[in-house]
C-alpha cells in the first residue's frame, strides 16, 4: 500500500511527527483540499491530546509577550464560526451576515461586466535562483487562483517561511516589460483574497508574472517599488493548487 | 468542564473579537506549557522564542476558529504549538547519534485544567501506549516527545529507516484500534 491509499498511516506519523520535511509539507498542503486525510489528521490529533500534559513547562524569556504584540499589529485576522460554539444570538447575526452577504454578490454578479470567457486561473510560486529563473523545488511556496468571475486572487501558503520582522508583497508584472503592479500583502500563515487590480485587463493575467518580494514589516507606499523578488510563478489553466 | 478551561474558553472568545486584554489573560495562562512543548522539540532557545511568537500570532489569528465541541482550549493550543514546532523542527538538518535524546520515562502530568474525562482519557492513552511494548513505546515517545524523524529514530535504535516506518505503522494502527474511532 502506498502512502497515497494509507490516509490513516500517514494522518497519524503527521501527528505523532515522524514524516520527513518534505512528506510533512505535502501533507500539509493536501489536508486544505482532501477532507478524508484532514479529518483523519484531526482524529489523530484528538486521541493523541492527552500524551500533550506530560511536557514539562518552561518560561519563556520575559521580553517575549511585547514582541508578540508587535507581531500583532500587522497581521489581518481569521473570522470563522464553529456552530458548536455559538449561541442563538450569534446565529441569528451570522444568518443575518450570510443573507447580506448574499444578496450583495448576487447584486454583484448582476451588475459587474462578464469576463469575455476568461477561464480561472492557477499558478504555483517557487523560489527565484539568482539567474533570475525558479528554483526546482517539489514545493511551491505559494498557490494562486484567479477567479475570473469575481477578479479576485486567493493566495494560499505552501512551503513558504515567515522572517521576523518582514513581509510578503504579491506584484504582477507584464512578461514583455514594464514596472511591476503592486496587489498587496500576503500571509504565510493563511489564505488571503485580494482584487485584481483594475488597472490590468483579466485577458492579460496569462502573460503576467506574479512575483513575490520581501518587504520590511511595515510596507512604504504604494508607489514605491517592490524590494527583492523572491518567489515567482505564472498563471495558467489547469489543475487548482 | 474544569473552571481554569471555562475562563480560558471565555478569553478565547474575547480574543476572538480583538480583546487584547483577554489575549494578555490567554497568554499568561498557557505561555509556561506551550513554552515547554515547543522547547523541549526543539531544544534550541532562540528558536523556540521565535516560534513561540509565531504560535501566539496564531492565536491571535484563528481564536475564532475555536470550536469547545473538539478541544478543551489548551488542547487546541497545545495542538497548535506542536505542529508549529515540528514545521521547524523539519528545517534542521537531521542530528547525531550524540545529539539524540533518550526517553526513559514518561514526563509527570501536571495538568491544571484536567478533568475527571480528561484523566480518564489519559489512563487509556496510556495503557494502550503500554500494549505496543516498552521498545516500541519507546520510540513512540520519542517521537511525539522530542520530534524524532524515522531516519533519528532508525540511527538511535540501530535498525534501517523502512523498518522504522513498518513498526511505527504498526504501533499506530495498534493504538488506534486499542483507543477507538475519534472521527466526527
Amino acid at each position: 500500500m502506498s502512502d497515497g491509499d494509507d490516509i490513516e498511516g500517514l494522518a497519524a506519523e503527521y501527528v505523532l511527527g515522524t514524516l520527513d520535511a518534505a512528506e510533512r509539507q505535502a501533507v500539509g498542503a493536501r489536508r486544505r483540499t482532501e477532507p478524508e486525510l484532514d479529518s483523519a489528521i484531526r482524529a489523530w490529533e484528538a486521541r493523541l491530546s492527552p500524551l500533550s500534559e506530560h511536557f514539562p513547562q518552561a518560561a519563556p524569556p520575559s521580553d517575549l509577550y511585547p514582541k508578540i504584540l508587535a507581531r500583532l499589529d500587522s497581521r489581518p485576522r481569521v473570522l470563522g464560526f464553529r456552530a458548536g460554539s455559538m449561541s442563538s444570538r450569534r446565529i441569528l447575526v451570522g444568518g443575518i451576515s450570510a443573507l447580506a452577504a448574499s444578496l450583495l454578490v448576487f447584486v454583484g454578479w448582476l451588475l459587474a461586466p462578464r469576463n469575455d470567457g476568461i477561464a480561472n486561473l492557477n499558478a504555483q510560486l517557487h523560489r527565484v535562483v539568482d539567474a533570475g529563473d525558479t528554483a526546482d523545488e517539489t514545493l511551491a511556496a505559494f498557490f494562486v487562483s484567479l477567479n475570473s468571475a469575481s477578479k479576485v486572487l486567493t493566495i494560499k501558503p505552501g512551503s513558504v517561511r515567515p522572517v521576523p520582522e518582514r513581509t510578503y508583497l504579491l506584484s504582477l508584472a507584464a512578461q514583455a516589460g514594464g514596472s511591476p503592479i503592486r496587489v498587496g500583502v500576503i500571509s504565510p500563515y493563511k489564505e488571503m483574497i485580494l482584487p485584481w487590480p483594475s488597472g490590468v485587463p483579466l485577458q492579460e493575467a496569462g502573460n503576467m508574472w506574479l512575483l513575490v518580494s520581501i518587504e520590511p514589516a511595515s510596507p512604504g507606499s504604494a508607489t514605491s517599488p517592490p524590494g527583492r523578488v523572491i518567489f515567482k510563478g505564472q498563471l495558467a489553466s489547469g489543475r487548482r493548487p | 468542564m474544569s473552571v481554569a478551561n471555562t475562563k480560558l474558553e471565555a478569553a478565547l472568545e474575547r480574543v476572538a473579537k480583538g480583546d487584547t486584554a483577554a489575549f494578555r489573560c490567554v497568554y499568561d495562562a498557557t505561555h509556561m506549557k506551550l513554552y515547554g512543548i515547543v522547547s523541549r522539540i526543539l531544544d534550541r532557545r532562540e528558536l523556540a522564542d521565535e516560534v513561540l511568537q509565531e504560535v501566539y500570532v496564531t492565536i491571535w489569528q484563528r481564536a475564532g476558529e475555536f470550536d469547545r465541541e473538539i478541544a478543551s482550549p489548551i488542547t487546541w493550543m497545545a495542538t497548535i504549538a506542536r505542529n508549529r514546532a515540528l514545521d521547524e523542527a523539519r528545517r534542521r538538518p537531521m542530528r547525531s547519534i550524540e545529539e539524540l535524546p533518550e526517553l526513559l520515562e514518561l514526563p509527570g502530568d501536571d495538568n491544571p485544567y484536567a478533568t475527571a474525562e480528561h484523566n480518564e482519557r489519559a489512563q487509556q492513552v496510556h495503557a494502550c501506549l503500554d500494549k505496543l511494548g516498552p521498545d516500541r513505546k519507546q520510540i513512540f515517545l520519542l517521537a511525539y516527545f522530542h520530534g524524532l524523524t524515522r531516519d533519528e529514530i532508525a540511527v538511535r535504535i540501530g535498525r534501517p529507516t523502512a523498518t522504522v516506518k513498518t513498526w511505527l505503522r504498526r504501533a499506530l494502527a495498534q493504538l488506534k484500534d486499542c483507543l477507538g474511532d475519534e472521527r466526527r
